[in-house]
């Protein structure tokens, strides 16, 4: 089956002082048609550029290398025609915090009749689109919110209103950059029960962008996680949870506090997370793993196959024989 | 599926309506004087054949510098023409030429300002390396310069004034520009894959519109002022065409006889027109609270 999206090799980079810096050095992952995969990593990590590498909304001064395919067609180098039509057709993104991606001098009823203007949906053909959208988003005052201007809507609200214009053009593709972020957990859960449904209902391919381990597992069939700007590893989303592969991803995983435990201290990740512009020059995760060998900072590691996920780690497989990756930490702590 | 239907209270506001309190509340009462006169001023010039008690060019050398009276309220200039009805028709052009500076230079100076944050990078650059270099050339400078090659009057007057006036207008909205440009609703809108020429009409210049027309309301203050210089140079509008500039320079020879009314009258209505259109330029630019 060929892959909805693929990026191979992809690297990002920004001009930093003198020379160009690399804000994503190496992302490679793939999405099958109605697959959802969570691309999980810190902030900094350089999920959210990936995300908009896809669509090509990176600021003017990015330069990106590498291969973004879009179900064969190579995004990166489209024309701004195909790439309209591209974004206007295939791929839909919803972002981080809802109140600051609307013109603030429109009403929903215009934003949402924006994307439907580009294909000949007009007047009150577009209003009872919108509607309609609005009710598939849990809204059961369209009229009203159609009529409201972004400041005199909640942040969850908003956040439907984003899904709702993001579906409007059924796309196959669908960019979640931590769609619940800016939200309280109540609404943060009813947004994402919506992001899920309409995804199984219409077989959108997802990439779901977020920080949070757990909430990737929930939603997502895969998981990739990202540190300093590369993909360290790609597992279905439960085995990420049994069995990580990377010391980062079972570090991450130790370092979530237990409700049913209690602990007298949470087990940390010694370190701070490093832009990838910071990395050393071998694996840039040793400075700070338990289980770095003076080798692990001579190259960086392959991004390999490994138990039916891959993984950047030199000593993978001695690490997962050896069981210094299950999650076994608590129970001793 | 656990989400229930949500509602959300009436919005308290439907739209941007005008009410007097409203804009009272937006620009002070300062600002609305000074908006109240120039409607008054602007109400004359387009009233002006009406309200003009006297045929402005009508020359009668009896009555030279006649001192005010029933006949004429403000008395006569040297050649015996009611200074009244010169001011109240004089007003037209003086309101016409900077409204048209200032809508020529808006129009081209937005253009080129979105134009170069739109693409930023190196036609950025140019741009404004261009709008540089416009403002080194004086805008009476130039307009005295076009008047030597295109001869005297308010065409050659006004566009080359118009043209100075670009770098003022355009190098403040780019700024502006370059910053709403970078606002994550830009990229929404580009997201949806809407073209570039849709959301800067569309999104970007609406955004811009309140900075633009508080820029075009001191702009003129400004136009008024080097067009009614140029006028009294003698480069602009031509005698015996009322003006208000020109009415300052045909009034300068009555100071020294004794009968300053003429070039006084005219400067103060100079004065203050400018005075207000200043007045309610930085109250539109900069409100005591910016929504939205």
């Amino acid at each position: 089956m060929t892959d909805l999206l693929r990026i191979e090799g992809l690297r990002i980079q920004f001009p930093g002082g003198s020379q160009m810096r690399d804000v994503v050095s190496e992302v490679s992952l793939a999405i099958a048609p109605g697959e959802a995969v969570g691309l999980v990593g810190e902030s900094g990590s350089g999920k959210s550029m990936t995300a908009r590498a896809v669509i090509r909304v990176l600021p003017p001064t990015a330069r990106v290398s590498g291969e973004i395919t879009f179900d064969g067609a190579p995004v990166l180098s489209m024309a701004s025609k195909q790439l309209r039509a591209f974004r206007q057709k295939d791929v839909a993104m919803i972002f981080q915090d809802p109140s600051v991606h609307l013109n603030p001098i429109r009403t929903i009823l215009d934003f949402l009749a924006e994307g439907m203007r580009l294909r000949g949906v007009t007047g009150d053909a577009a209003r009872s689109r919108a509607k309609s959208l609005l009710s598939q988003v849990l809204i059961d005052d369209p009229d009203r919110v159609l009529d409201s201007y972004p400041h005199q809507l909640s942040g969850g609200m908003l956040q439907r209103v984003m899904i709702a214009s993001a579906i409007d053009g059924e796309p196959r593709l669908l960019l979640a950059d931590e769609p619940t972020t800016a939200l309280d957990v109540t609404t943060q859960a009813e947004v994402l029960a919506i992001i899920d449904r309409l995804r199984r209902e219409r077989g959108v391919g997802l990439l779901f962008i977020t920080h949070d381990l757990e909430l990737a597992a929930a939603i997502c069939d895969r998981t990739v996680v990202m540190y300093a700007g590369r993909t360290v590893e790609e597992q279905g989303s439960m085995a990420v949870h049994r069995a990580p592969l990377h010391p980062y991803t079972a570090g991450l995983l130790v370092s979530r506090p237990h409700v049913s435990q209690k602990q007298a201290r949470l087990q940390v990740l010694p370190g701070r997370p490093i832009a990838a512009y910071e990395a050393p020059g071998g694996c840039s995760f040793a400075p700070r793993c338990a289980h770095a060998q003076p080798a692990c900072e001579a190259e960086v590691p392959a991004f390999r196959a490994l138990a039916g996920g891959h993984v950047a780690c030199r000593r993978a497989e001695e690490l997962r024989t050896a069981g210094l990756l299950k999650e076994v930490t608590h129970a001793e702590s | 599926m656990s989400a229930s239907p949500v509602s959300i209270p009436a919005p308290t506001q439907r739209s941007l309506r005008i009410s007097m309190k409203g804009i009272s509340e937006r620009i002070g009462w300062g600002g609305v004087v000074a908006g109240g006169v120039l409607a008054l001023l602007f109400l004359v010039a387009i009233f002006a054949p009406l309200l003009a008690p006297h045929d402005p060019n009508q020359v009668s050398l009896g009555e030279a510098y006649a001192s005010s009276s029933s006949q004429h309220w403000l008395g006569t200039d040297a050649t015996g023409r009611d200074i009244l009805s010169r001011l109240i028709v004089g007003s037209r052009t003086a309101l016409l030429g900077p409204l048209l500076v200032v809508v020529f230079a808006t129009l081209i100076g937005t253009a080129i300002a979105i134009f170069a944050a739109w693409r930023g990078g190196l036609t950025d650059t140019v741009a404004v390396r261009i709008l540089d270099i416009l403002f080194a050339f004086p805008a009476i400078l130039l307009a005295i310069l076009s008047a030597a090659v295109f001869g005297a009057g308010l065409t050659a007057v006004v566009l080359a004034i118009g043209i100075a006036y670009i770098p003022y207008v355009a190098r403040v909205i780019r700024s502006e520009a370059v910053r709403q440009r970078a606002l994550p609703y830009i990229t929404a809108c580009e997201a949806q894959g809407q073209s570039a020429l849709r959301v800067c009409s569309r999104h970007l210049l609406p955004n811009l519109l309140p900075l633009i027309i508080a820029q075009m309301t001191v702009s003129f203050g400004y136009a008024m002022i080097d067009l009614s210089a140029v006028s009294y140079l003698g480069f602009g509008v031509q005698p015996p065409t009322a003006d208000w500039g020109e009415m300052v320079a045909n009034g300068q020879p009555g100071i020294l006889l004794g009968h300053p009314t003429e070039a006084l009258a005219a400067s103060a209505l100079i004065v203050v027109a400018v005075l207000c259109f200043t007045v309610l330029g930085q109250r539109l630019g900069a409100p005591k609270e910016r929504r939205l």
